[in-house]
């Protein structure tokens, strides 16, 4: 099997039967989706449940997929429903808008960074601890765009608002990561 | 701007700096459980079983299939060689079986010491029931009056429902006379009586006596 295969062909192989070809998928997407989960639900064991509960629904509902979007997509809204089932059963949605703890504390003084660790991952944890300070909404938004790789359109359908208020959201998002990280942000081009 | 086709910031350098921030991936254990249920369902699927059942059953059905088309096809031949033996039973209903007349035939054979032509149509016919069959064999070892006359009834008996039409009068009381002759009266009286019922008048209409 070429290693170039598509997603969506791996899918569809993986419905028929092939094995082989669902380990390449879990290969290419485990580490995206699981910081996807890990920095959505900011903590640990319900980021395990519901990436557990994403490959599931993956694996049971494989006759079923068809490739009309891409496959990643499909996958990001998965773990994104999971997630959400995950705040209905516990109903703290409300307690989750407070800050993961650990998150900010490893950026809580970015400017001591320098002195202790490489500048690039003294970046990254301050976008970890800034991404954790966001609200539920553009924090789910801002992971659905960077990291699951969704339009704005999907990202509307998939939080069940409007386009312009995906599009909002993730603003908002960006200019606060922006401000958390100073000069180390990304550029926008 | 359509918001459905505006990209509103570049996702690369977002994305390296998270998986910079979270290089950890999932537990071990954690891949290790989902790799294993995925495997679980692929070799679970439907596809292991059913494409070789479905292959079977179509095998199975073209065969059977196969087999019925070649036993139609061997069955004519086998129904002419039972019409060689009982040609001479269908001699005189052959043309009725074929023809329903309402019209009762004019003339016909005596009773037959002597094998006439075949008659393809009506032999099948008295072969279609293995009773039809066992009645004829032990007649075929009667004398040669009664086994006419049985014969005939058989003929008769088997062509009746489906022909509805009395035998030929000259053969009937040819066969009744041969009863007479071979001092079976009580048989010849019955079938007397039987001919009149079938034939009511027509003795004295042809200016005949009774046998």
């Amino acid at each position: 099997m070429r290693e170039a295969d598509a997603d969506e062909e791996l899918m569809l192989r993986y419905a028929g039967g092939d094995a082989r070809a669902f380990e390449l998928l879990y290969e290419r997407h485990r580490g995206g989706l699981w910081r996807f989960v890990r920095q959505l639900l900011r903590d640990p064991q319900a980021a395990e449940d519901a990436f557990q509960e994403a490959w599931s629904r993956v694996i049971a509902h494989r006759k079923r997929y068809r490739p009309t979007a891409r496959f990643a997509s499909w996958l990001y809204r998965i773990a994104h429903n999971c997630c959400m089932d995950h705040w209905r059963s516990t109903g703290r949605r409300r307690a989750r808008e407070v800050a993961d703890p650990v998150a900010v504390d490893s950026a809580a003084d970015p400017a001591a960074g320098p002195h202790r660790a490489a500048a690039a991952q003294q970046a990254a944890q301050a976008l970890a601890a800034a991404v954790a300070r966001l609200p539920l909404e553009q924090r789910a938004t801002f992971l659905l765009y960077v990291q699951g790789g969704l339009s704005v359109a999907e990202i509307a359908d998939q939080t069940g608002c409007g386009p312009e208020t995906a599009k909002s959201r993730l603003r908002y998002a960006v200019a606060k990561l922006k401000e958390a990280l100073g000069p180390q942000a990304p550029a926008d081009d | 701007m359509d918001p459905r086709s505006e990209e509103p910031l570049s996702r690369d350098g977002w994305r390296r700096l998270l998986d910079q921030a979270g290089a950890d991936g999932p537990p071990r254990a954690l891949d290790e459980r989902i790799l294993r249920e995925a495997r679980g369902a692929a070799s679970a699927s439907p596809r292991r079983w059913w494409l070789p059942g479905a292959l079977a059953a179509s095998l199975l059905l073209a065969v059977a299939i196969g087999l019925q088309m070649q036993q139609e096809q061997a069955g004519p031949p086998e129904v002419l060689s039972e019409e060689a033996v009982d040609a001479p039973v269908t001699t005189e209903s052959a043309p009725a079986a074929e023809a329903p007349s309402a019209e009762p035939p004019v003339a016909a054979p005596l009773p037959r010491p002597a094998p006439p032509p075949p008659a393809p149509a009506a032999a099948p016919r008295a072969a279609e029931t293995p009773a039809a069959a066992a009645t004829e064999a032990p007649a075929a070892r009667a004398q040669p009056a009664a086994d006419a006359r049985l014969r005939s009834e058989d003929a008769a008996t088997l062509q009746a429902p489906a022909a509805q039409q009395p035998r030929d009068p000259e053969a009937w009381l040819a066969e009744i006379a041969a009863l007479r002759a071979a001092g079976r009266d009580d048989e010849a009286d019955a079938e007397l009586v039987r001919f009149e019922q079938a034939w009511p008048g027509w003795l004295e209409r042809q200016g005949r006596t009774a046998p």
